[in-house]
């Protein structure tokens, strides 16, 4: 199982990166006590910073952040790690998660986790993290960790629940769960392509049977994978058979 | 193998002196370029086509034909024609006034486009983007092969007995490229048409280009297995006498360059995408090398008056690449790919066709008017001129 954890934390030693690093002892921990096989690895954002506001101006990713996309999309499951800025998510963190787009991690289960200066943020992990996890097609768990730093915040238990949630929505098929939706999107897709293909189809003179029928492709094309998807093309003899 | 420049006839500041030149201006100077490329000895000059600012060139076919009148050898082509919003109807009509005019001098670059308000300017959907470009050129497709079309699509008013006229020069088509820089269907769409595959290339990572180029090859074989593919790409450069003197004065123009200006650094940019900013020798071992890595490339169609450059510099650029850099990269495609067949000219496809026909032993091709010249208001239908045994009627 990989796991990748993505360290939003902006400072050098920043408290986001002690927080990333309390998860990784625990996943590292129940790993060890059950004997699982967890491959854990980190994507900081700090050194992607730049390249991802290059790419968005531009659509060119550097070698870093495309190796970085890669390394999400390999993922079985994923923790996001922000601090709080202004009552949300960094500005940076959301940059790069608009990069990361609505393929990579569908299905997947995400822990969400945020560190704040003050606990008046708290609600955060829900209203905002939580939505952009939905925006994704992430699977967040419902234990979410929220650290303020302060004496006698109880973060230990929240970090076990929230490793415990995510283990066990990896267990419980989360694995599986992008390929089922997306085959549920293909299957819709393919719906419309045959009421398309019947409506042209039904009423034409075969003299007349000119009209091209272009089902809907069921294409992800503008979502945001960056090598082209080769696999994303319908055979042109499908639509308007074989040319004279 | 040919090689070219493309313009997409953006009016940009001069970020160094502050200049802007006017429409009337720079349209002048886009046909100044066409001619000094033929003067360079290049092979190809194409054109693009925009709907806003700060692009001047809406209309391509009317540049190109002025373009052709004052040339003589130079083919010419877009970058791109916009084949998901214009009717393929005027394309097919456009083009083909364009060939006649131009001896034919010209093919056709299609594209989908990169301006999405452009879309319901002119009442189209982006969201069917890729199934406009598939329609669309079907029915061009068959308007320039077919005489009379009967036309029934989900995007178009249909066509009942309807002729395009003129019918294309010598009864042969432009050749078509197809324009893509990452969507597999386009490339798809090349390979069954037994037509080119442009891909863009520049602002891009030659990996994916690579990528997209092996698939068309692949479908392309797929579809005609004793056929040559034909592969055009992008490239984006700018060259100096020295590697020094070429980025100092390209970098006030990168950093303020549409598309990938404020971003990322020039350096940063040559490392990732095809441009490369030097000597004509840098130049020419980065794009050889990008050769290799793509395959047999039949057109490479260099960009050199963008971002506000000048136009004494662009014309300066066209010398460098026609006189140093294309003799490079011919030499360089005829080493490694000797047996390889040239892009198609009108020329070797009527050759092609004529081919064809004899080895069929069919009538060779006879370009007599073959529709009614009288009654053109009531049902004028081309087969009606045709008697039982298939000869004309006049």
């Amino acid at each position: 199982m990989k796991i990748v954890l993505v360290n939003g934390g902006l400072s050098e030693a920043s408290s986001t990166t002690r927080l990333v690093q309390a998860i990784r002892a625990e996943l590292a921990r129940v790993a060890d006590e059950r004997g699982l096989e967890l491959d854990v690895m980190e994507v900081g954002l700090r050194p992607l910073a730049h390249d991802a506001v290059n790419m968005v101006l531009t659509g060119v990713p550097s070698a870093n952040l495309e190796a970085a996309l890669d390394t999400l999309e390999a993922a079985d499951a994923t923790v996001w790690a922000t601090p709080t800025y202004a009552g949300s998510y960094a500005g940076v963190f959301k940059t790069f998660m608009d990069l990361v787009g609505a393929q990579r991690l569908e299905g997947k289960p995400v822990l969400l986790a945020a560190t704040a200066a003050s606990p008046r943020h708290t609600p955060m992990v829900d209203t905002a993290m939580r939505p952009l996890a939905s925006a994704l097609r992430a699977w967040p768990v419902p234990v979410g960790i929220f650290s303020t730093g302060e004496p006698g915040e109880d973060l230990t238990s929240r970090i076990t629940a929230g490793v415990e949630g995510l283990l066990l929505a990896l267990a419980g098929g989360g694995g599986e769960l992008g390929a089922v939706m997306k085959k549920a999107r293909v299957q819709a897709g393919k719906q419309q392509a045959e009421a398309v293909r019947s409506t042209l189809a039904a009423p034409q003179a075969p003299v007349n049977r000119t009209k091209p029928q272009a089902p809907y492709l069921a294409s992800d094309g503008k979502a945001a994978l960056l090598r082209p998807d080769t696999e994303d093309f319908t055979e042109m003899g499908a639509i308007f058979g074989a040319l004279s | 193998m040919q090689v070219g420049i493309f313009t997409v006839s953006d009016i940009s500041e001069n970020p160094v002196t502050g200049e802007v030149i006017t429409e009337h201006q720079r349209l002048k100077n886009i046909v100044d370029l066409a001619v000094a490329s033929e003067k360079a000895g290049l092979d190809v000059f194409a054109l693009g086509e925009h709907h806003n600012p700060p692009f001047v060139s809406s209309s391509p076919t009317t540049t190109l034909a002025y373009v052709a009148a004052k040339t003589e050898k130079i083919n010419l082509t877009t970058a791109t024609t916009l084949i998901t919003t214009d009717d393929p109807v005027k394309i097919a009509e456009d083009f083909a006034m364009l060939q006649h005019l131009a001896d034919g001098r010209v093919d056709i670059t299609l594209g989908r486009g990169n301006t999405s308000p452009v879309y319901p300017w002119f009442g189209k959907d982006i969201r069917e983007g890729i199934n406009l470009s598939l329609e669309n050129y079907h029915l061009l497709y068959r308007l320039w092969h077919e005489d009379v079309v009967d036309w029934e699509g989900r995007f178009r008013t249909p066509l009942q007995q309807f002729t395009a006229v003129p019918r294309p020069l010598d009864g042969v088509a432009p050749f078509v490229w197809h324009g893509a820089i990452r969507s597999a269907q386009t490339a798809e769409q090349a390979g069954y048409y037994g037509d080119g595959f442009f891909a863009n290339n520049i602002f891009w990572k030659p990996e994916h280009t690579q990528t997209m180029i092996n698939f068309y090859r692949e479908r392309f074989a797929h579809y005609y297995p004793e056929r040559q593919a034909m592969v055009g790409i992008g490239a984006h450069s700018f060259i100096g006498d020295t590697r020094a003197e070429a980025e100092k004065y390209f970098r006030p123009f990168f950093d303020h360059a549409p598309v990938y200006g404020y971003g990322p650094s020039m350096e940063d940019f040559t490392r990732e995408t095809p441009l490369t900013v030097g000597t004509a020798d840098d130049v020419i071992d980065r794009y050889v090398r990008l050769m290799k890595m793509y395959g047999p490339v039949q057109r490479i169609l260099f960009l050199v008056d963008h971002a506000g450059l000048p136009h004494e510099t662009s014309l300066d650029q066209i010398e460098r690449i026609g006189t140093v850099v294309a003799p490079a990269l011919r030499q360089a495609a005829e080493e490694m790919w000797p047996d390889q067949h040239e892009a198609p000219t009108h020329a070797s496809l009527v050759a092609a066709r004529d081919a064809e026909l004899a080895a069929k032993g069919e009538a060779p091709y006879s370009d007599a008017y073959r529709f009614h010249t009288g009654d053109n208001w009531t049902g004028l239908r081309a087969e009606d001129s045709q008697k039982s045994d298939g000869t004309l009627d006049r």
